[in-house]
Parts: structure tokens; sequence; C-alpha cells
């Protein structure tokens, strides 16, 4: 079924230039007009991604869901997007055009297409591969069907390769065109800097000197000594810095050209996603994301260490025919590399399921034993809520009633208080 | 006699009514209350046995929401659609057949997206909705100046202040087919997005230029900053 439903409630549309923009979206069997491609938690913790298409039919709607897919296949197969799933939701909106392809406005080709996709205009200044819409306002009501947008990623129905990005990221369906995606989201997760080395790179600006202070992204610097480098404990001692030689291939160093500049700044490794989309992650971006993608992960979806995969997942199936709980206890963060404590506000934890139906009680305590919060089991649950101090330690206790023996793990979940 | 009856079978509508506010045969719900974008588990007679995760619908006041996980024990896993805030109810169907449903809250959204468009020196407010979060604050780049952003509330109180790469001087990329990327020139007019946390009662978003690697923390730095126009924002 297809319907051009207002979206009044959802988004209060206040610009006469949105007025009137009803998009075209296709209802799926469920009654919702979008689908939960992967993941599936509060937006409030996941990163959430919104995959929209021009210039497809009706008819071509399920190879839009295939190059969704494919989208998804370039992130599972992209570390550390890999290991790392956990941090998504994704959600297609099926956008209905009523002619296939989008604009060519250089070749004189013009499409009936419901986001108004096109490709750039040479003769206004515009590079052709640049794709964008001229109605911008239409793509962000369209991916206001789904739940939440982080990232809104819109896929141009049209073979010839192209690709350009703001605030939305356009692409055409051209092979290698989920790279864009898994660059885009480097700047978007993990706030990293582009590590090429010119910017409109046309000849013009091919040596250029960076003279600004030490930039703030995380795999930019202009400091040359081992010591005040950010990624000084990735570099080995015997590499020579500034750094040259890439033998064996990937070595961390101090590499020059980083964010448009030729000269006077480094970047981690010589070749990083954030310089080609072919490209891997370079070890320092590759640190920085994987740390950025955890904080949208519980921590037993993070699950980093062997210990952890034992806290997490491990112990229902691993244990002994004759084990049973009574007595559980927990580091706080429930992980060992967890990201730390928020120490502004009060913390809760909670656990959805203890796996019992009730007389569980939970306490945290520091490392001194002092109970600083207990709580009783609520329904399948609990929740207990503590204010953390800086420099002190803290673990979580759960006590049961009676020798239990769980059937699915423990999954405590450390979240500011009224988070969830 | 008649007036009698007439008020016995007033107090049984009142009564049937009642009961069909309350939840039906052991359903329940947790958290009982929440904001659109958060996730709930409802639990109803009939989950015991084998259920297609497809099989299950639940709507929030009449709206149908996304089903997380279906697990016979733990319930239903639900995200909140959105919602008016207010009272309301969560019905789930098994199959079709209406099989349980409990009162339910919807709190307000602590945050607003604001889908902003920007022409030379003026924003404007193109629409907005809930959400369920902030974004993560960017690191200042000093590539460029930054458009900075005060939120105010109704009383003029500052509630949020901010800055995002400048919408037509900051970065724009272009893709090339051989996995190589190039910055263009931003467009004369730029439309983009912002999460602020919802002012109660609504507020004013005030924009400024901000000049690279202006330092917001001081006084200094926002005292240099240039006005450039402001948007009114529901609460």
């Amino acid at each position: 079924m297809i319907r051009r439903l207002p979206i009044a409630g959802i988004v209060t549309v206040l610009a006469a230039s949105a007025a009137g923009a009803a998009v075209n979206v296709q209802q799926q069997p469920d009654g919702q007009f979008f689908t939960a491609v992967r993941g599936g938690g509060a937006t409030a913790l996941r990163y959430d991604i919104v995959i929209v298409g021009d210039g497809f039919t009706a008819a071509e709607q399920d190879a839009f869901d295939d190059r969704v897919e494919d989208v998804v296949a370039a992130l599972e197969a992209r570390a550390p997007y890999s290991d790392r799933m956990c941090a998504f939701n994704i959600w297609r909106v099926n956008v209905v055009s009523q002619e296939s392809g989008v604009d060519h406005p250089k070749d004189g080709v013009s499409k009936n297409t419901e986001l108004d996709v096109r490709y750039g205009v040479p003769a206004n200044g515009e590079a052709e591969r640049c794709i964008t819409s001229d109605s911008p306002a239409k793509v962000y009501e369209a991916a206001a069907f789904a739940p939440e947008a982080d990232a809104i990623f819109v896929l141009a129905n049209d073979s010839q390769w192209g690709g350009c990005a703001g605030d939305l990221v356009f692409s055409s369906i051209a092979p290698g065109f989920a790279g864009i995606v898994t660059h885009e989201l480097g700047h978007k997760i993990g706030d990293l800097a582009d590590e090429y080395t010119c910017y409109i790179c046309d000849g013009s600006d091919s040596n250029v000197s960076y003279t600004g202070p030490e930039p703030a992204k995380p795999n930019c610097t202009i400091e040359t000594t081992r010591a005040d480098v950010k990624w000084g404990d990735l570099i080995d001692p015997a590499t020579p810095l500034p750094t040259t030689v890439d033998s064996p291939p990937g070595v961390v160093g101090l590499w020059e050209g980083c964010q448009y500049a030729a000269q006077d700044i480094y970047r981690p490794q010589a070749a990083c996603q954030m310089s080609a989309t072919g490209s891997p992650f370079c070890a320092v971006c590759n640190r920085e994301m994987r740390f950025a993608l955890g904080a949208h992960c519980t921590p037993c979806e993070r699950a980093d260490t062997p210990l952890d995969w034992l806290l997490c997942h491990g112990l229902p199936h691993t244990r002994p025919p004759w084990w049973e709980i009574l007595h559980l206890r927990w580091p706080i963060p429930p992980c060992l590399s967890c990201p730390p404590l928020d120490f502004r506000d009060p913390l809760e934890i909670v656990i959805r399921d203890l796996g019992i139906e009730g007389g569980v009680t939970a306490r945290v305590v520091d490392d001194g034993g002092k109970v600083l919060a207990t709580a009783k089991q609520e329904g399948r649950g609990v929740r207990i809520a503590f204010t953390a101090t800086r420099g002190a330690s803290y673990w979580l206790e759960l006590d049961y009633p009676r020798a239990t023996r769980l059937e699915a793990a423990l999954q405590p979940e450390v979240l500011r208080q009224g988070q969830r | 006699m008649g007036r009698h009856l007439w008020i016995l079978g007033a107090g049984l509508l009142v009564l049937a009514a009642a009961a069909a506010c309350r939840p039906r045969g052991g359903s329940e719900i947790a958290p009982a209350e929440a904001a659109p974008g958060a996730t709930a588990v409802v639990r109803v007679p009939g989950l015991e046995g084998p259920v297609q995760p497809g099989a299950v619908e639940v709507t929030v006041g009449g709206r149908v929401a996304t089903v997380l996980r279906v697990q016979a024990s733990a319930g239903v896993e639900f995200l909140v659609p959105e919602h008016e805030v207010g009272e309301t109810e969560v019905a789930v169907r098994l199959g079709g057949r209406l099989a349980g449903r409990v009162p339910f809250r919807v709190l307000p959204s602590p945050a607003r997206q604001l889908v902003l468009s920007m022409t030379g020196e003026r924003v404007t407010l193109v629409a907005s909705r809930g959400a369920a979060g902030l974004d993560r604050p960017s690191r200042e780049t000093p590539v460029g100046p930054g458009l900075a952003y005060d939120v105010l509330d109704a009383r003029g109180r500052l509630v949020a202040t901010g800055i995002l790469p400048h919408p037509l001087r900051g970065r724009r990329e272009l893709f090339e087919p051989e996995g190589r990327m190039h910055g263009v020139a931003a467009p004369a007019a730029a439309t983009f997005t912002l999460r602020i946390p919802a002012p109660p009662g609504g507020g004013v978003v005030r924009f400024y230029e901000s000049a690279p690697g202006a330092d917001l923390a001081t006084e200094a730095g926002r005292a240099a900053r240039k006005f450039l126009s402001e948007v009114k924002v529901g609460g």
C-alpha cells in the first residue's frame, strides 16, 4: 500500500518552502512507514541511521531495499563497525517516485522524482558528481518517518558515479557507493577530520602549509615529539618522526599532510578511510571510532574482554551442571573497557530481567564495602540509582533468595538517572 | 423503583468502564511512563507459548509501535512511538486478537530536533520534532568560521549553547569514483539540523557567526560573536 501522508503531529512544518511537501512513502506490512533494517533499541542510546531513496518507482522498491542491504553489508565488513553493529538502529524509508532515475541537468535529463535529487550543474560552478536535492526539506520530511535520525543518507537511483556530503549525504548506487557511508560516519560518529592534503584539489591548493593551532580532532596534529602527539602511545619507539617509510605497510607515526593542508600538520598512518574510502580506518581512527560506537551499545553488547564476555554471556552457558547463583557482583562500569562513569548526574543501573520472578536484592557498594544504595526487584528487573564520586570504585551486588539457574545472561546497563 | 434501576445501571456502567481501564488478565508494563524513542516492555497473557514476532502488534494510543523483541518469559519490548504527552493506553495483539492492554503515560521528549534553513545571514525554522537525545558535541575546527547558537527558555534564561560547522562556509565533500575525495564550495543556501534541549514552554534559538578557533567558553569569545538571526521553538 502506498500513501501520501501529511506528517502533522510528527513534524511541524513551518516554512512556506515545505508547505504541502507531503512525501510519498510506502507503508510496510506491519503498518509502519519505515522498516527497522538492523538493530533495535532505544533511540536515545543507539546511533540512528536513516536511509531514503530517490528515483525509485513503486516497482523498484525491492531494488532500493537491496541497495540498503549493501550499505549494511559495507558496515559489517569494515572495522570497527563490524564488531560494533550494536551501536546502530538502521531505518529504511521507502520513498516512491513517479519516474525512475534522477535529474542530469548537464544532459538535459529531468525526472519527476519525490525528493528532487539531481547531479551538479557545471554551468553554475558545480561539479557534476556532486549530487544534491533541490528540496532538502522533503528529504528531512521523509527521514522524519523513522523514529529518529542521527544521520540521513540519500541513495539516488542512478548508476553514474556521484556522491556529495554536507549535513545530508547523497550518493548514487554506482559500485563502491557504500564507502561514502563508511567515511561520512567517521565524521558524524567519531568526529574525525579529513586526512587528505588539499581542499579543492584542482592543483591550486596542493602545497598549503597549516598555520592554525593544534587541531582538536583526534587524528591530526602539529606536535612532532612522541610525548606530545595524541597517538604517541601507538607509535613504535623505533619509528622516525616525521615518518616517511611505510614498511611494512601500516606504520603508525607522523605522516605529513592532514585536514586539507600538505605541510606542517600530520596524520597517523599513510593510508586511512578518512583520506580514501577504499582504505581501512587507521589505528587512531579505529580506536576513536570504537570508543564512540561503544557509547551506543550496552556494556554487555560491547563485551570487550574475555572476562566481560564471560560475565555477560558466558556464565549461563559455561557453568558446570551444578552451578547455580546466589550472589553476583559486578564492577561498575560492568566491563573493563567501558566508558568511564559520568559524574555529573545521578546514575541508574538497570537490569531488565533478573531471571526469576522476585525476591532479588541489589545494592551498590564502594571499594571500602560501604553500601551506597539498595533496591528490591520490581517485576522481572531492578533499577538502582546512586551518585558516583570521581576517584572511587563501585560494585553492583545481587542477592538471590534461592539458588537459581539463569536461563539468560544478565545485562546490567549504566544510565543517567531517568534516561530510560 | 425506576430511579433505583437507573442508578444501578449507571453504577454498573462506571464499574465496567473502570474495569476496561485496568490491566487485564495480568498484563503489566515497565516502565509505566516513557518518552518517544525510549523502550518499554509489556507482558500480556498468551506469550507463554511460541509466538512469531510478526504476529505481535503493539499500539500506543492507537499508534503502531516498533516491536524490538518478543520473549516468552520477559514480554514484548517495543519502541515508544511519537505521541502526544499524557495518559494513554498500550494494547497488544497476538495474531490479530487483543491479548491485553495497560495504562501508559507518554512523557515529553527531552530534546527537539530542528530542521533549519540558512540563506545569507538569516536562519529560518523549517520543521521541528521531539528527539530522544542530543548530538555529540563537535570539536572545534580551525577551518573557517562556525555557526554558534544559544538556546534561551521562555524567560530568556540561557539553557544551552554550542557551535556547528558553518552551513554556508563549512566543509562540503565530493567523492571521486576511485575512493578519493575533496572539498567543494558550499552552497548559497543550506538546510541543516540541530538538536537542542527542549526548553519547557518554548524558547528562542539565537544564531551567531564565530571566528575560526574562537574559545566560546570565555566571555570574550562569546562577546566576539556576531549575531545573525533567531528562531522561536516550541516546548
